[in-house]
């Protein structure tokens, strides 16, 4: 179906409009981030003379390099820990006849549907119980079962070709070398897809890290940028600079594998 | 290399019974073909040879070894599928050499192996292409050199033309009949296309709902087929197969108003008679035993150097293949001739009777006063 003229040119306006609401407020705090104090507050989105010094005070005001690190460290685990369960679990529901695997796989499902506040006091009551408060183990471990995840990739080992399956067997693969070496490197596209979505998922977090942790040992950087608002709220070019270090990495990482999204809607728009 | 024998073999889906009761032996070295229409159970029978589905009854021996509930790669048997199943991410080169890296051969044979099964198959210049940089002809060729390259004790096809064009297909079979017989590999192969099964077979089976048919050596079984499924399955156009009564004696039965003497009387309830295309003539004069019919030609096939000519007679249908480019019209009547030495005659379950039709130049006769009647 193609538009009209006159409603193309609405909808670019409208695409426009949405497109700017996302990016001025990045520009903004990117340009704030490199502006000297005397420029914070000018209408100019970017800065005359660019400055580091924001992120120097930012690293010495509150310690920074360990929100980051924590951030790295738990959204690392935990994405890499969500990855390798959703493929056994998925590969398991897809592929392994058992009893019950029906009505296994609709819990799973019917586990998307429960939200996450709901089960975050629960959660909360047995990470105390574990004595995991304020440690990794609180931010890693109750995110590790992704039920979107095995959705996800159980509905692409289904739709994988049955007969290279097949041909892995005969050529005497069994389940794990038929997994890591044929099916997983046909599905990369997919699993940087849903590394995306869990990544981002994960770095931008923020209830339930602020529920669990309470020191700079395990405090993670979207944390780290709350708490400095509330202790120095009026260095808004500080905060700013927090802020462009928290959206950065998400941002790296969207580059990094859209290629491979943008291969997985392509390549799903090609016939065999 | 290695013979294989079926005992008693049974696969059931629920319960429905795909292959039931498969009992055959294929001799070291043999080419054989199953064939057979869509959901017969030929794919599902050589999956259990390949270890793909688990017989739910019977016995499979390669070799004299009972394989029967072996894991695919414990049974040394390679398989070429319909679409190829070729590794998408891996070069040609890794393609062919997965199975031998997998079973832990060192590089250097893998390399070895690799180059000889490519210089045989004539695909030592696509070595390090991807699948998809490949045309199908190419593919289907990448294809059967994995499966050569592990020497197996047996190969399986399942139907691993059927993706390639016309005239690509006709050079493939002839290739893959070759090199079965340079290898002299035990060779088991899955169609549904009777001209690949007529023209590659040593023996073949030729199965329906889940049963075999009949076995036997391609001309046998198109010349002698079991019975009616056989006769119509082989052979293109199909045989004609008409509803026949019982005639005044018991050595003769009636096609309409035409008497088709008997060689020999039977107390066999004869339902119907079955002629080949090509055993229908328009000239009586090469015939032994010529029996007359008296036939509307409603439609013309010109193929070129012969004609196919649909036609009726007394109410059923059929086809004839003749010589000749472009003589005969249709909405004209003629008088057609069947080869009677090669009639076939079918009881009511569908089983061939042994049965020969008698001379039938009486019936010519016959034939002839009533035109000259006309």
């Amino acid at each position: 179906m193609t538009l009209s003229a006159p409603w193309r040119t609405v909808g670019h306006i409208v695409l426009l409009v949405l497109c700017l609401s996302v990016l001025i407020p990045m520009a903004v705090a990117l340009g704030t981030a490199f502006k000297p104090a005397n420029e914070v507050f000018a209408i100019q989105p970017w800065p005359d003379h660019p400055t580091l010094a924001n992120f120097f005070r930012l690293f010495d005001k509150a310690p920074f390099h360990l929100y980051i690190w924590n951030s790295v460290g738990t959204t690392g685990l935990r994405v890499g820990g969500q990855l390798v369960i959703a493929v056994l679990c998925a590969y398991a529901f897809a592929r392994f006849q058992f009893r019950g695997r029906e009505a296994l796989f609709g819990i799973v499902l019917g586990a998307m549907m429960i939200p996450h506040t709901l089960t975050m006091i629960p959660i909360y009551i047995m990470v105390a119980k574990l004595d995991w408060f304020d440690t990794w183990q609180a931010l890693i471990v109750p995110n590790l079962a992704m039920p979107f995840g095995v959705f996800l990739l159980r509905q692409h080992f289904k739709a994988f070709p049955r007969e290279l399956f097949d041909a892995a067997e005969i050529d005497g693969a069994g389940h794990w070398r038929a997994l890591w070496m044929v099916v997983l490197p046909n599905l990369k596209p997919v699993l940087a897809a849903l590394s995306i979505i869990l990544f981002i998922d994960c770095w931008n977090e923020y209830f339930w890290p602020l529920l669990v942790t309470e020191s700079p040992a395990s405090r993670t950087i979207q944390i780290g940028i709350r708490e400095f608002i509330e202790t120095d709220f009026s260095d808004y070019s500080a905060l700013m600079a927090g802020v462009t270090l928290a959206s950065l990495p998400a941002l790296a990482i969207f580059f990094f594998f859209q290629r491979q999204v943008m291969d997985t809607f392509v390549a799903s728009g090609i016939k065999g | 290399m290695a013979t294989i024998s079926f005992q008693a073999l049974e696969k059931k889906f629920g319960d429905f019974t795909a292959v039931d009761t498969f009992s055959l032996d294929v001799a070291d070295g043999e080419f054989l073909v199953l064939v057979g229409p869509s959901g017969c159970g030929k794919t599902t029978t050589l999956r259990m040879l390949a270890g793909l589905e688990d017989p739910s009854g019977g016995e499979i021996l390669l070799g004299g070894d009972a394989i029967t509930h072996r894991l695919p790669r414990e049974r040394n048997i390679a398989m070429v599928f319909q679409n190829y199943a070729l590794y998408p991410h891996m070069s040609v080169r890794e393609n062919v050499g997965f199975a031998l890296k997998l079973a832990g051969v060192n590089k250097a044979d893998i390399e070895r192996r690799v180059k000889e099964a490519a210089d045989l198959m004539e695909i030592g210049q696509l070595l390090d292409r991807k699948p998809r940089e490949l045309s199908g002809g190419q593919r289907q060729r990448v294809a059967v050199c994995r499966a050569i390259v592990r020497s197996p004790q047996a190969f399986l096809f399942d139907e691993p033309l059927s993706n390639l064009d016309a005239k690509l297909r006709v050079v493939a079979r002839a290739e893959i009949r070759r090199l079965q017989k340079r290898l002299g590999t035990t060779t088991v192969y899955v169609t549904h296309d009777q001209v690949e099964a007529m023209t590659m077979a040593d023996r073949m089976v030729i199965m329906n709902q889940g049963r075999i048919q009949q076995v036997g050596r391609p001309l046998d079984i198109y010349q002698q087929p079991a019975n009616r499924f056989v006769a119509t399955f082989i052979g293109n156009p199909p045989m004609n197969v008409m509803t026949v009564k019982p005639g005044a004696s018991a050595d003769e039965v009636v096609l309409g108003t035409v008497r088709v003497p008997l060689r020999t009387g039977t107390d066999a309830k004869i339902d119907a008679l079955g002629v080949r295309p090509e055993d229908i003539h328009l000239n009586p004069s090469q015939l032994r035993n010529p029996i007359a019919i008296d036939a509307v030609i409603d439609f013309v096939e010109d193929l070129g150097a012969e004609a196919l000519l649909h036609a009726e007679v007394e109410g059923h249908r059929f086809i004839a293949r003749v010589a000749g480019r472009g003589e005969q019209v249709a909405g004209t009547r003629q008088t057609l001739y069947m080869a009677g030495e090669h009639l076939c005659f079918f009881d009511g379950p569908g089983a061939r009777l042994g049965l020969h039709a008698r001379d039938g130049v009486m019936e010519l006769e016959q034939h002839r006063t009533r035109l000259a009647a006309q």
